[in-house]
């Protein structure tokens, strides 16, 4: 009688033996790779805005401070996106009738607010201080990336716990006078170190949970 | 009569009385008998099968209502935040000792009559196994994130509590389910192959050299099946021990009176074989008389199994009467009230009394030879057992739980309907797999039964004629 | 997760999406629901986070929302706080409200205040949820249709035909300005204005008038009595009682040191309430006995021969010719020790009883010279209080005559909680036109023809005065969000200025009120939360002996046979606060009783009839009957069945529907507080869902109680249970900020205030009779109740239980996963999003403080009560362990705020939502590695120690063993 295998069923059997054992290691390394894409991250993920906002332009061209518009940032938990008033301290005299600040426009005069798209998003039981960051003189850099530099804001960190954490546990390096974190092209002069900073830079942050998750 | 002879010298053979092995047959005749089910056809098979497998439904319907809409559907609360499905692991993974024990250590022991019954054994701790592995997770408030009791480089920088027990029971299940099924499948090899030979048709042939993983017979490969199951039998042995330690863990290191124990790690594991054999009870029994194996599983495994059943149930019963005397001779007020007062005479004391009565008083019946050796007899021992072990780890949980430190927080447990579906579904399940495991598997090990066979013959070299003869002796019946 | 989010505190469109379908947590809130669209969503949440190693896949996208304007004031993430004033029954309380972008969502007392001192009951607290509540009224009816506020003026303003008038049945109120509209309504001159509510004060008031020839209220010093006698008034609970009581009697428990004198607190009553818990030595006597005692009282003192009055001659004799009593022994005790203690002691009655007990009450006080001591008198603040317009025979007198032609309903549910005899729902109908006012829907509001609903404190202006005739104002926290008016705008109307808001009604008044520059006194008042000066004392009124004398020598009635006693519930009030979720899941102060009244009645009445909780029994007054469910309680009088008002509401949609049973439906006008009534049997049974099922100590140290005799004895006889075990390495890191709390079970009333101020401050789900009963309450902070000695006369403590953070935390090393933790400032932190739920720690904690989300109870929130949750707290989701934190919000914002400004963090300036609201101060939180912080040095007391000490756990949170003062004397006999 004929033989129940072909000869070459050895090796497609040992194929499959190799195959299978590959597959075991290489798809939990893939989800661990997975999820520090920046696809999952949303790192340098360009969000489409109501209005095409050129920070480019208001940091670089006009040196408008970031605490200009962003004015709770050095006071309160959240940085504030400003309200279109504060748009229209400028608008109302420069650009008043571009096209493109129609919207802006439009929500200021019939009292209707601009819906921004949200950008770094965190979890929301993670609780993050804007003060005590930009007190401590962590630049804005730090997390959002050179703003000056986007035409369209994208999320500068990939903002993962362990990301934060590496901050946390050895912030001193990432640390400069607070009269510069709003610099987004700060560079330690000669001589500088953060020991100059008050208390030696020792600013402390919390490494225990309760920090980040209330 | 001729067939009188081989019986009474294969008798000889066993210090046990009772011989191993009826009807001994020559090899090829011995490989037909007992490969015979598996070309037959049963007739009542199909309907076991169709209600098991609508039992294994209703299980996984009631478990992915569970995973949506939250253990709320338990009667869980607080203080009783464990209870069926902790129960239900215990009891299952207890279930799958008595398999590994029969297969290791009463091989490395080349006690005889573990042969023809280690493959029902083997199979019921895989299956059990499963059973167990279903709660861990399906106990959890958020199932979705169990991995992350597995250590892993996380992208969170945090890692698992390793003080705790519950991310060992991972690496303990884990591993205990692997070994379990290598194990077990590589005992199957040469049968699986004797299969492959004998299948009626093609397709099967082809089914079953695929499993055999072209198994020749070649000396060589024996050689290397020696040492394999010698190893994996050396692996499994301590796994007994440790895995159900380790699950002992999950109670013992805590402080709670009636968990925090330091006899527990040889109290669960004399539990858990002791359970394990009554479970092969029950399960060989039935087979044995469907499939007439009275020539291969004889009165000397059900009398050995029984007085297995004997020492295991002292065990127990040994720990029983320790907790209360250490609680009372300890003189902490906490666990004096666990032993003496809430289990005895508390909310629960039907269950307490109720375990007493199963596991220490129902089994000295097993004292009696003709009760050991009689089927029937042994099978309702062995249910007892089996209800007073499920009994003992609710026991163990729940009452500890529901009266412990401040009196304020003291509440009974009412487990609901799905508590007791999924119980109910676990046993189902089980039988569902077990019965496929019958159908399609040499469920008896051939290759061993007949090497013993062997054994026993040429220590016999003398009555060289009488193995001569023995081929006549057979009636070749066993038929289904 | 997402399901974990709380997206409140991000921007104010949240505001849309206001009034959710169902009710808050009805029952069903532990019934699985279906596999719903939620639960789909959570399958694939699951799927995305199996599928992502990280437990987080990319969230939806999200809007941020800035203001087009931004208010000044608003700050979006910083909440601002403003002082307000609700009132209950025509007394105010001042409250600091605290608002998120606009959103009110905790309430706590306002310590400039009177009345608050900083503290808040359950009432105050919970407040804040109702606003939210989906099932109010939201627009003006006319019989169920809609209807605008014109065609309601031109209605009820229609000129009446000869020989009717407009009646209005309000509420008793205190407020200033109201009470200026009432007057202007009256001068229309066809406007009768009526004040009626069903646990008004009226016994108080006529008590005084009896006593003294006019209406004045006592204002109790309890810091300056050393003997306290309660004749069944329970001053001590945090529910409608001014907080100042319950403060200046704590602070004579302290015992800082064995040195400290203690006030002794003679508690005679039917059932067992929060004072009654707190007694000293306690009668449990029928509540139409009290008077016997009070009579006795009187007769003990005069006896011993005190102040030569006119006529207290008479009084004397006839006090000593009252037919003796069985309680005279122990009255005479009491009496020796009130005399012992001239000047500095205080008899008190309460409002449950006759005017006579008020009256006697007042005498034996002006005896003993403590009147102008430890009691004063003052005007009430109550408008019109104890006059005709409270008498509610006039107006019922009025519609039987027929001249009422219409009737306006401001507040209040009169046919529901009117005594039965009043048959309002039939005299209703007799009334030609109809409307009411309310903030829920009512049987008044049904009954009526003209429906308005009423705006919530925190949605109108308005003002108060405190108990001490202490003036404040009202200021909004939020723009109303349903079409309503207040009771102000409703009289405005009635004086012809329909169009007035209810900022405009405020300022006029005040404006010609207020002393000085009206702005400066505006500003003031609401920023300080206090609008003047308390009302001076009365000067000294004189009691009338001869009045007393009669009163002493009226033969007492000696009936035998079963009492009702009714009394306005700990969680309801008389049922206005029914469908509060947040009350009607907390535990009744002495019951532990959720999610329904019951009949109480003492271990020997329900022995002779053969009564056990949970049965159902027909309550049976005046011929009219009541079924209700049977609780017994330790310490309820022998022959007394108690049953709170304010249940069985039979309006649907509402959570309090079907919650309890109607003791309304029994009570009689002839018999407001207490009753002959009979208990019948009924068949079946009525599941009760307790808290605490198990009351008794099991004989474990768990609560330390000493008599103070032995504590002068031994002062640290607590101490060996505080003793830490030596240990190599320190406990902690030095130089570290370490948190740590004491609770002084001796200022501990049990009052359950702090239970409400946890739930509102950490987003505490409400889980439902069910959820109850199967044990699943999420209570992080939970008072322990146990009784001991005799169930007829049992000693009561009370232990506030809450998370004891550990320095050995048991729960800590059981976690598989990390989610509970121990912090460098040794808090016992617990990471609901690391969390997976197995559980083991609530196993491991002997203290069961751990509390589990069986189902998602956060995501089942109608939308608008989602409005009342706390941004700076997660929202729990579904499978995961949650516990006290130590309020660690407040914690890390006060670092941070600190860290900002470059400075420490100051004593103090952490404060737990409980210990802010404590009325008696019992909890002190603080660093205790400092040594000079207040929580360390209360914990140089000799009083300290650890619940479960033996377990090595060594707490954070350490108790004040409890101290009484019991009469020697009363114990020798």
């Amino acid at each position: 009688m004929r033989p129940l295998f072909s000869p070459a069923s050895d090796t497609l059997f040992r194929l499959a033996l190799t195959v299978v054992a590959t597959a075991a290691l290489a798809v939990p390394t893939a989800m661990m790779l997975w999820v520090r894409t920046p696809y999952v991250t949303k790192e340098g993920e360009v969000v489409e805005q109501p209005i095409e906002f050129d920070h480019r332009h208001h940091v670089r061209d006009e040196g408008i401070d970031c605490l200009y518009c962003h004015y709770e940032a050095a006071r309160a938990k959240s940085a504030g996106v400003p309200p279109t008033a504060v748009c229209m301290h400028c608008h109302a005299q420069v650009w008043q009738r571009a096209g493109r600040l129609a919207p802006v426009r439009a929500s200021f005069f019939d009292d209707r607010p601009l819906h921004w798209r949200r950008v770094h998003q965190l979890p929301d039981f993670v609780y993050f201080d804007h003060s005590a960051h930009v007190t401590h003189g962590v630049g804005c850099v730090e997390c959002h990336g050179r703003v000056d530099l986007m035409a369209a804001v994208r999320a500068g960190a990939p903002l993962t716990m362990k990301w934060c954490l590496d901050c946390h546990r050895d912030p001193t390096p990432r640390l400069r006078p607070a009269s510069a974190v709003t610099d987004m092209e700060w560079k330690a002069p000669p001589g500088w170190t953060p020991d100059l900073l008050p208390n030696h830079g020792h600013v402390e942050p919390p490494v225990d949970c309760a920090g980040c998750h209330r | 009569m001729s067939a009188a002879a081989p019986l009474e010298l294969l008798a000889e053979e066993e210090t046990g009385g009772e011989p191993v092995l009826l009807r001994a047959g020559s090899d090829a005749e011995l490989t037909d008998r007992l490969l015979a089910p598996l070309w037959a056809r049963w007739a009542w098979f199909p309907y076991a099968i169709g209600a098991t497998a609508l039992g294994s439904a209703v299980l996984f319907a009631v478990v992915g209502y569970t995973m949506v809409t939250g253990i709320g559907l338990w009667g869980n609360n607080i203080p009783v935040a464990w209870a069926f499905a902790i129960t239900n692991f215990v009891w299952w993974i207890g279930i799958g000792h008595a398999g590994t024990f029969i297969s290791a250590i009463l091989l490395l022991f080349e006690v005889h009559w573990r042969t023809s019954i280690n493959r029902f054994a083997e199979a019921m701790t895989l299956f059990a196994v499963v059973q167990a592995g279903l709660f861990p997770i399906l106990h959890l408030g958020r199932p979705w994130f169990a991995y992350w009791l597995i250590p892993y480089p996380s992208e969170m920088g945090v890692w698992p509590q390793f003080r705790s027990a519950l991310p060992w029971d991972v690496v303990a299940v884990t591993t205990y389910l692997t070994v379990s099924v290598l194990f077990w499948y590589s005992g199957l090899l040469p049968d699986l192959a004797v299969a492959r030979d004998r299948a009626p048709t093609r397709l099967r042939r082809q089914a079953y050299g695929l499993l055999a993983l072209g198994w020749r017979g070649e000396l060589g490969q024996w050689r290397q099946f020696r040492v394999v199951y010698a190893v994996f039998a050396g692996i499994a042995t301590p796994l007994v021990l440790s895995v159900h330690t380790n699950v002992s863990f999950d109670f013992a290191i805590a402080q709670l009176p009636g968990w925090h124990s330091t006899i527990f790690p040889p109290y669960f594991v004399a539990g858990a074989i002791y359970s394990g054999f009554a479970m092969v009870l029950q399960l060989m029994i039935p087979a044995r008389r469907i499939f007439r194996l009275d020539d291969v599983i004889t009165k000397n495994h059900l009398d050995n199994m029984g007085k297995m059943l004997l020492v295991t149930g002292w065990v127990v019963t040994y720990t029983y009467m320790l907790e209360p005397f250490l609680a009372w001779y300890g003189h902490d007020p906490f666990e004096r009230f666990v032993m003496l007062r809430n289990r005895p005479f508390g909310h629960y004391a039907a269950v307490y009394w109720l375990v007493v009565f199963c596991n220490c008083v129902a089994v000295q019946a097993l004292w009696v030879r003709r009760l050991r050796t009689s089927p029937a007899g042994l099978f309702v021992v062995a249910c007892i057992v089996q209800v007073g072990m499920w009994s003992e780890r609710f026991m163990l949980i729940v009452t500890s739980l529901q009266r412990d430190f401040l009196p304020s927080s003291w509440r009974n447990y009412t487990p609901t309907w799905v508590d007791w579906t999924i119980l109910g579904g676990t046993i189902s399940f089980f039988l569902f797999l077990f019965l496929l495991f019958l159908r399609v598997m040499p469920f008896i090990p051939i290759s061993e039964l007949k090497e013993m066979r062997r054994e026993i013959v040429r220590r016999r070299a003398v009555e060289a004629e009488t193995v001569v003869r023995l081929p006549l002796a057979g009636r070749g019946g066993g038929r289904a | 997760m997402g399901a974990m989010a709380d997206p409140m505190w991000r921007g104010p469109n949240e505001r849309a999406g206001l009034g959710g379908a169902r009710g808050e947590f009805p029952d069903g809130a532990d019934l699985p629901p279906e596999v719903t669209r939620r639960g789909l969503l959570q399958i694939l949440g699951a799927s995305a986070a199996l599928a992502g190693t990280a437990g987080c896949s990319r969230g939806p996208p999200e809007d941020i929302v800035p203001y087009v304007n931004q208010p000044p004031e608003v700050r979006p993430s910083i909440a601002s706080r403003y002082a307000t004033t609700m009132s209950l029954g025509g007394y105010g309380i001042g409250m600091i409200v605290e608002s998120h972008e606009g959103r009110p969502t905790k309430a706590e007392g306002n310590p400039r205040h009177p009345a608050s001192l900083g503290a808040l009951g359950t009432f105050e607290q919970a407040s804040v949820l109702s606003l939210y509540d989906p099932a109010r009224p939201k627009e003006i009816t006319f019989r169920g249709e809609p209807a605008t506020w014109e065609a309601f003026v031109s209605a009820i303003t229609a000129p009446q035909p000869p020989g009717k008038r407009l009646h209005v049945l309000a509420e008793p109120t205190g407020s200033p300005h109201v009470a200026d509209l009432v007057r202007r309504v009256r001068r229309r001159g066809d406007v009768v204005v009526h004040f009626w509510t069903p646990a008004a004060r009226t016994n108080a008031w006529a008590g005084s008038r009896l006593a003294f020839g006019r209406v004045v209220e006592p204002r109790w010093d309890f810091s300056k009595a050393d003997v306290v006698v309660s004749l069944d008034a329970d001053f001590l609970a945090a529910a409608a009682t001014p907080f100042a009581w319950a403060r200046a009697w704590a602070a004579r428990r302290r015992m800082a040191s064995p040195a400290d004198t203690m006030s002794r607190l003679y508690v005679v009553e039917p059932r067992l309430s929060v004072t009654g818990m707190a007694a000293d030595e306690r009668l449990a006597v029928q509540a139409r006995r009290v008077r016997e005692v009070a009579i006795a009282l009187l007769r003990g003192v005069l006896a011993l021969g005190v102040g030569e009055q006119p006529g207290l001659e008479a009084a004397r004799r006839a006090s000593a010719s009252a037919p003796p009593s069985p309680h005279d022994a122990w009255a005479g005790a009491v009496a020796r020790d009130l005399y012992a203690h001239r000047g500095a002691g205080l008899v008190v009655a309460g409002d449950g009883q006759p005017p006579e007990v008020h009256a006697l009450a007042h005498a034996i006080n002006e005896a003993l010279g403590n009147a102008g001591s430890s009691v004063s008198y003052g005007p009430s603040p109550v408008f019109e209080a104890g006059e005709d317009s409270h008498d509610p025979a006039l107006l019922l007198g009025a519609i039987d005559r027929d001249e009422v032609g219409a009737l306006v309903v401001l507040g209040g549910d009169p046919v529901y909680t009117a005594p039965a005899d009043f048959e309002m729902e039939r005299r209703l109908a007799r009334v030609p036109t109809t409307a009411c006012l309310g903030g829920r829907t009512t049987r008044t509001g049904q009954a009526c023809g003209w429906f308005l609903p009423e705006l919530h404190f925190l949605e109108a202006w308005g003002d108060g005065v405190a108990f001490d005739g202490t003036p404040s104002i009202a200021q909004p926290l939020i723009r109303p969000m349903i079409e309503g008016k207040s009771a102000a705008q409703v009289l405005a109307a009635l004086a012809g200025a329909p169009g007035a808001t209810t900022r405009g009604l405020v300022e006029d008044y005040w404006r010609a009120a207020a002393t000085g520059a009206f702005e400066d006194f505006w500003q003031t008042a609401l920023v300080s939360g206090v609008a003047g000066p308390p009302a001076p004392h009365a000067d000294g009124p004189a009691v009338g002996w001869a009045d007393v004398a009669r009163i002493a020598s009226r033969e007492p009635e000696v009936r035998a046979g079963l009492e009702v006693v009714y009394f306005a519930d700990a969680k309801v009030h008389d049922g206005r606060f029914a469908d509060n979720g947040w009350l009607q899941e907390l535990p009744d102060p002495v019951t532990k009783l959720t999610w329904d009244n019951a009949v109480l009645v003492g271990p020997a009445t329900a022995a002779a009839r053969k009564l056990e909780s949970s049965d159902v029994v027909d309550l049976i007054v005046r011929g009219r009957t009541v079924r209700a469910p049977v609780l017994v309680v330790p310490g309820v009088a022998e022959g007394v069945a108690a049953i709170a008002v304010g249940y069985g509401q039979g309006v649907a949609d509402r959570v309090s529907y079907g919650v309890g049973a109607d003791a309304y439906r029994v009570r009689d006008s002839r018999g407001l507080w207490f009753d002959d009534a009979e208990l019948a049997k009924a068949a079946g049974s009525w599941p009760l869902a307790l808290t605490q099922e198990h009351w008794s100590m099991e004989g474990r140290p768990i609560v330390l109680r000493e008599t103070v005799a032995a504590y002068r004895a031994r002062p640290d006889f607590a101490r060996p249970r505080d003793a830490r075990s030596p240990s190599l390495y320190g406990l902690w890191p030095a130089g570290v900020r370490q948190w740590g709390m004491s609770i002084d079970l001796n200022a501990c009333t049990g009052c359950s205030a702090c239970v409400v101020a946890c739930t509102a401050e950490n987003n505490v789900p409400v889980v439902g009779k069910i959820g109850v009963a199967r044990g699943r309450e999420m209570h992080w902070l939970r008072i322990d109740r146990y009784f001991s000695g005799a169930p007829e006369a049992p000693a009561v403590v009370v232990q506030p239980m809450l998370c004891q953070h550990c320095e050995k935390a048991p729960c800590e090393y059981v976690c598989p996963v990390n989610a509970t933790v121990h912090s460098s400032e040794g808090l016992n932190e617990m990471v609901y999003n690391r969390c997976v739920g197995t559980r083991f720690c609530s196993n491991n904690c002997p203290y069961k403080v751990r509390r589990f989300n069986f189902f998602n109870y956060a995501a089942d929130k109608p939308a608008s009560l989602r409005l009342a949750m706390n941004p700076d707290v997660t929202v729990r989701a579904r499978g995961v362990m949650e516990k006290c934190t130590y309020c660690v919000q407040r914690i890390e914002e006060a670092e941070i705020r600190a860290r900002r400004e470059g400075r420490p963090v100051a004593d103090g300036e952490v404060v737990t939502a409980c210990q802010a609201t404590c009325p008696t101060g019992a909890i002190v939180f603080g660093d205790i590695a400092d040594r000079s912080t207040r929580v360390s040095r209360s914990m140089e007391n000799g009083r300290l120690y650890q619940v479960l000490h033996e377990l090595g756990t060594q707490p954070r949170t350490r108790y004040l063993a409890r101290v009484v003062n019991p009469n020697p004397e009363l114990a020798a006999g």
